[in-house]
């Protein structure tokens, strides 16, 4: 795919980033949404088909406990939300892997569920991991309140009034979920059945599409508490806050192997993204229009990050540099500014003296204003290419690969034992991933194999025993724990960007910068780091709700990094 | 019950790893049973019978004879196929269909069958498979389940040779490639098969303690915030 891309002469490109310079976590750790993000996709693809969402089933008690579907046509497919709301006891209220019960519970379902349907998604849908579900459930996930905001707003709309836009701000969400399962999890449809429909083919797409659709839920919801709580005074929710109101999540390091797990699929994520940059930086001379737009979201950036706070000391300290560099950068940064030659060039070329997140906050916006020419780039972010290895390759070939692709890997010092200080693995308690401290915890002996960097030393150890002229094949009989390592580097060598250059294990890997990266590319925002291993985020923040897809006059696709509407 | 092949394969996996073999066996051997089970063939059972006893790789050097025309004939004895067939498929396309192999008393047919049968549509390769005194057998993205099911029966009792027909994409319509995956209802997975497979995979699991709970997401915050 990289090579479709690198010669697609149909727009010029500038010198693609180096993997070296790109698939550092560090780096990866200070990634922003872009138009390329999956809820982008979502969405534009909703804007474009005007979809039109209903709801044939409400059944909620005055408390808002109960059960509702949701259906629209997608892509030329019928798909519905079928939503259950659960009374539970505070003391049970979790965001972890570990919990059994949720305020509430979801399936997208193939199709439009008939009431055996439903009462079937009822029984095993609030059990999530321990229900059984089938292919024709296509997303199942689960939410909690943000039981403060779900309750102030309920207080403030029954008593006629607007929730506190303070507190809408600071939170953001009324319910975060905490899971959204795809791909044949729990029984649920395997991803292939999906993978060829128009609308969701593309990584995530299913479950952006629940979580859009769980975002309107979680509106209805509140309205519908606060009109029967004060039915003579209550009143429905501005538009404006209610597109601030978008969906939270909590992620946790379930998502960091994920990366490690599909080396291509990452490649794809990170080759477009690259692509699209570099298609920008190739362009000599924008025009007025762009420069325009730019410095509106040049504008709208400062704003977006006066919005963004964090509890978190590390994570608000680079915020408030990024502040400062932003600050910086405004005051050389203008309309006219952009309309000199190579400026979006210079400007990346610029923002290397800043931090990273400055840094890639700036790729963020130049490909904001160009969808015309990188949105095309999302239809290859999919990839079904199975890693398989080339047995036929001599020791000789695959020396040259570690060489080149690999180098990183072989200037990790294992003889320190902060190099090796973590590891990886699934923990018993519902599967939940985690990382431990190799020396200190146990379980290190049932490590999973994300210490790529240790893994490829080993193998090069033993590969200098042989003759160069050996086979891989001939290698893996008498070494066949190297398989593995050996399939992915020949995978790999493939596919600039499929691997993370870092060591995982080492003391100084932090799982957040993964997550982050993952996350970005499905859209979030507003990342607000709990510890080294875990965050909270936004997701749909000021993206169209279902009545704003028949407004000819709004521009559905113009809510990158959001900042609240003014009344 | 039934299940989605995502979820069959997953499970195979840490199966595999929980039974003692490397990370990059346990991923073609889901594959294979992936394979198989789409195929409507018994990819769980063969699985089990598989993982028995553990991982036992290949000891090199590999006997073998030279025929007059230079093309070598290797002999694998009491074939296990889940340690050698892995490797067994390595060494043929390696070989790119120059050579052949003696396989004899090979101890689960049907997994060695879906670990070569998984290759030939990974990359679309044909592999010629001779029976002792009988006519040959052609393993190919397209060949039917129940053909599958009576060469397996007399892998049981013949000694074999195999070797690739091919090493060029074959012309062969693959249509049959097209439906699998896409089983509309799941895969209807015996019970107590499917508890051997979780409790090989749980051998995988790291035991719960106080100091990982700690370290999990939402550790440590209050969630009804």
């Amino acid at each position: 795919m990289a090579l479709a891309l690198d010669t697609d002469l149909l727009y010029p490109q500038s010198e693609l980033r180096s993997p070296d310079t790109v698939m550092k976590l560090e780096r990866m750790g200070s990634f922003f949404p872009t138009r390329l993000s999956f809820m982008r996709s979502t969405i534009r693809r909703l804007a474009e088909e005007k979809s039109n969402l209903e709801c044939p089933v409400w059944e909620m008690d005055d408390d808002g406990y109960g059960r509702a579907v949701y259906t629209l046509t997608y892509g030329g497919h019928r798909y519905s939300l079928v939503a259950f709301s659960t009374r539970i006891t505070e003391e049970m209220r979790t965001d972890r892997v570990i919990a059994e019960v949720w305020d509430t519970a979801y399936v997208l379902y193939d199709g439009v569920p008939t009431r055996e349907e439903i009462d079937r998604l009822e029984a095993n849908s609030p059990r999530q991991e321990a229900g059984r579900f089938l292919p024709s459930d296509l997303v199942l996930s689960r939410a909690n309140k943000s039981v403060r905001l779900f309750e102030h707003v309920t207080e403030r709309l029954a008593a006629g009034k607007q929730p506190d836009e303070k507190m809408i701000g600071d939170i953001g969400y009324l319910m975060r979920t905490t899971a959204v399962y795809g791909n044949g999890k729990f029984g649920i449809a395997d991803r292939s059945k999906i993978m060829n429909r128009p609308g969701l083919s593309g990584p995530f797409q299913a479950e952006m599409l629940a979580v859009w659709l769980i975002r309107n839920f979680t509106h209805d919801l509140v309205e519908y508490v606060a009109q029967k709580k004060a039915p003579q005074t209550a009143v429905r929710l501005e538009k404006r806050l209610k597109r601030y109101l978008g969906i939270g999540n909590s992620t946790g390091l379930g998502m960091a192997p994920f990366l490690v797990n599909h080396p291509v699929l990452l490649n794809n994520w990170m080759s477009v993204r690259e692509t699209a940059l570099a298609r920008v930086c190739a362009i000599e001379k924008t025009d007025q229009k762009t420069a325009d737009r730019l410095m509106e979201l040049f504008n709208r950036v400062s704003v977006h990050l006066q919005e963004w706070n964090v509890p978190d000391q590390r994570q608000m300290q680079r915020i408030e540099v990024l502040r400062t560099e932003w600050e910086a950068l405004a005051t050389t940064i203008t309309s006219n500014w952009f309309l000199q030659e190579n400026s979006f060039e210079k400007l990346v070329m610029l923002s290397q003296s800043q931090s990273m997140e400055c840094q890639e906050l700036v790729v963020a916006m130049l490909l904001e204003p160009h969808g015309d020419m990188v949105d095309g780039l999302t239809d290859c972010m999919a990839s079904e290419y199975e890693p398989r290895l080339e047995p036929s390759m001599t020791i000789k070939e695959l020396r040259a690969a570690v060489d080149q692709h690999y180098d990183w890997a072989l200037t990790v010092d294992f003889s320190k034992q902060q190099s090796k200080q973590q590891f990886w693995y699934v923990s018993e308690e519902k599967l939940e991933p985690r990382l431990g401290d190799r020396f200190s915890e146990d379980g290190a002996e049932l490590e999973l194999p994300h210490d790529i960097a240790l893994l490829t030393q080993n193998l090069v150890a033993d590969l200098d025993e042989y003759s160069q002229s050996t086979s891989v094949a001939e290698f893996l009989l008498v070494h066949s724990s190297h398989r593995y390592v050996v399939k992915r580097i020949q995978t790999t060598s493939r596919f600039a960007y499929a691997e993370i250059r870092d060591n995982l294990v080492g003391d100084a890997c932090l799982p957040i910068d993964m997550l982050r990266c993952k996350l970005s590319f499905f859209g979030a925002s507003k990342f607000d780091p709990k510890s080294s291993r875990w965050t909270r985020i936004t997701m749909y923040q000021g993206a169209p709700l279902a009545d704003d897809l028949h407004d000819k006059t709004r521009d559905n696709d113009d809510w990158w990094l959001p900042v609240m509407e003014r009344a | 019950m039934r299940r989605s092949l995502n979820e069959i394969s997953g499970e195979i996996r840490k199966a595999s790893l929980g039974a003692g073999f490397p990370m990059g066996h346990a991923q073609e051997i889901s594959h294979a049973a992936a394979w198989l089970i789409s195929r409507n063939l018994d990819g769980v059972k063969s699985v089990l019978n598989g993982l028995r006893g553990g991982f036992k790789p290949i000891t090199p050097p590999l006997k073998f004879k030279t025929s007059p025309a230079g093309k070598k004939q290797y002999f694998l004895p009491n074939v296990h196929a889940a340690s050698h067939g892995v490797g067994l498929r390595d060494m043929m396309i390696a070989d790119a269909g120059q050579h052949r192999f003696q396989l004899d008393q090979i101890d689960v047919p049907l997994l060695l069958i879906g670990l070569l049968g998984a290759q030939c549509d990974d990359q679309n390769y044909e592999i010629w498979w001779g029976l002792e005194h009988e006519q040959t057998f052609s393993l190919h993205p397209n060949v039917f389940e129940s053909e599958l099911k009576d060469f397996a029966l007399k892998l049981e009792t013949h000694r074999s040779f195999v070797g690739l027909a091919m090493v060029e994409p074959s012309l062969v319509e693959n249509e049959q490639l097209q439906n699998i995956f896409s089983a509309p209802e799941g895969y209807l997975i015996n019970e107590i098969l499917w508890l051997e497979i979780k409790s090989l995979a749980a051998k995988t699991y790291v035991p719960a303690s106080e100091a990982s709970r700690t370290k999990g997401a939402g550790a440590a915050i209050n969630d009804n915030d």
